[in-house]
């Protein structure tokens, strides 16, 4: 018998479904060239190590604009169960993601674009999906019950792009639908005398619904804003909106100042038992020292709630997260090429865990790590 | 979230009173002055929103489990 009472019923222990999330920001106001793209992330800490890499290519065309872009991760980490664990044993663990998309944009008239755009993926999007998903896989294993996880997802959004102030003013609408295929939490099945016979995987597929409305100004001769809100609506839970704004300040020929802000929220199913709230801010400073050269100082804060969890005896849930980034980088820009690299620690601090998360005590500790990126643009 | 609405929408407004030659736009119009998504333009973090559930925006990050149990 399992000497670690489960709550049964667990519906969704693992979404991987970040690719919305991860695409990048659409242009609004930015005129869309031709160009080649490649990009390379690394946040690793001394368990954790964490790559990914993306190219694409956007090509303009008349009054189209088509991009097309490949993406790929790697995870490896050292995982470690907490000693109450009697069932898990130290091992590494290495995963891989792909992915791939598309994007169209096309003039519509004078001042309106038509958007779509459409995206696929294959592997686990988060080490922290990996970490729960090799939990289950040692804490059931051997049940007949145990399923292998194959995470993917394919999602896809039109939208509609309006120029009402022509170069200083746009909004733009997006709305999207994602369904992500994850690795499912289990159901215990008991004999009539407490013992556990077998698990029952519970839901893998989930379908999300995001509604996106931006605005991008130029408010001044020196300055340009960006806000955003968005609602991504999941079967079973409550809407969760995020609002974000940006602005670019010129503070002189050769200083940028950037700045940003957002603020999530979504409220429980039942009112009165809690929300989830994030916020964060950060900014980022650049000096042109030198004809092609670009020193940028940027530094970020980030807080948030806890997720929402109602179980009485176990949860997978992370705790409240406090996380700060800081980072120097370095951008060189002649002609048609730009290349842009920066490193700097990232730093996360978690609330203790509680007795429903003691299992994930090792997966959500405070940890150092170490972000470095590359980037270049070859503009044709 | 109404109060960001109107916010948004304020902000909106804003950009009537900018003059619109290019002269008086290239301060606003250089490449660290757009909005760009291309990486060498751009200074956010690209994997923290695996750790940071709410800049992932997406409902029900990858570990919140419970929030439908039975």
């Amino acid at each position: 018998m399992n000497p670690f009472p489960i709550h049964t019923g667990l519906r969704r222990i693992l979404l991987p479904g970040l690719l919305l999330a991860l695409a990048p920001d659409p242009f609004l106001l930015a005129a869309e060239t031709s160009a080649l793209e490649s990009d390379l992330d690394f946040l690793g800490s001394g368990d954790i190590t964490l790559l990914q890499a993306a190219t694409g290519a956007g090509l303009a065309w008349g009054d189209t604009f088509l991009r097309a872009g490949i993406n790929g991760g790697w995870m490896g980490f050292d995982y470690r169960p907490v000693d109450a664990d009697i069932f898990g044993s130290p091992m590494r663990v290495e995963e891989s993601r792909v992915g791939a998309s598309l994007s169209i944009s096309r003039k519509l008239g004078e001042r309106w674009t038509g958007l779509a755009d459409a995206g696929a993926y294959d592997g686990f999007n988060s080490y922290r999906s990996a970490w729960v998903s090799t939990w289950y896989r040692q804490f059931f294993d051997g049940l007949p019950g145990l399923v292998e996880p194959d995470p993917r997802g394919l999602n896809g959004s039109i939208g509609l792009r309006w120029e009402y102030l022509p170069g200083l003013g746009v909004m733009q609408f997006e709305a999207g639908l994602a369904s992500d295929e994850i690795a499912p939490g289990y159901e215990e099945i008991f004999d009539g005398f407490g013992g556990l016979l077998d698990v029952a995987p519970l839901r893998s597929r989930l379908a999300t619904q995001v509604l996106r409305v931006a605005f991008e100004n130029v408010l001044t001769t020196r300055i340009r804003s960006r806000v955003s809100i968005r609602m991504n609506d999941q079967a079973e839970r409550r809407a969760r909106w995020t609002a974000t704004a940006e602005l670019n300040a010129s503070l002189a020929k050769t200083w940028v100042l950037r700045v940003d802000g957002g603020y999530s929220r979504e409220q429980f199913r039942e009112q009165g038992q809690g929300s989830f709230e994030g916020h964060w801010f950060g900014g980022a400073l650049e000096w042109q020292m030198a004809d092609s050269w670009q020193l940028i100082l940027r530094g970020r804060h980030y807080r948030d709630s806890g997720e929402i969890e109602n179980t009485l005896s176990f949860s997978t849930a992370a705790p409240g997260l406090e996380a700060e980034e800081l980072g120097i980088g370095l951008r060189w820009s002649s002609g048609a090429h730009t290349l842009q690299v920066g490193a700097g620690p990232y730093r996360t601090r978690y609330e203790p865990v509680t007795f429903n998360t003691t299992f994930f005590a090792n997966l959500y500790r405070d940890r150092t790590f170490v972000a470095a990126q590359l980037s270049y643009r070859w503009e044709f | 979230m109404a109060g960001l609405v109107v916010g948004a929408l304020s902000l909106s407004t804003l950009s009537g009173c900018v003059a619109r030659s290019p002269a008086a736009l290239a301060r606003v119009s250089q490449p660290n002055m757009v909005f760009s998504q291309a990486g060498a333009w751009s200074v956010t973090s690209r994997l923290s929103p695996q750790i940071e559930s709410g800049r992932a925006g997406v409902s029900g990050a990858q570990a919140a489990g419970c929030t439908t149990c039975r």
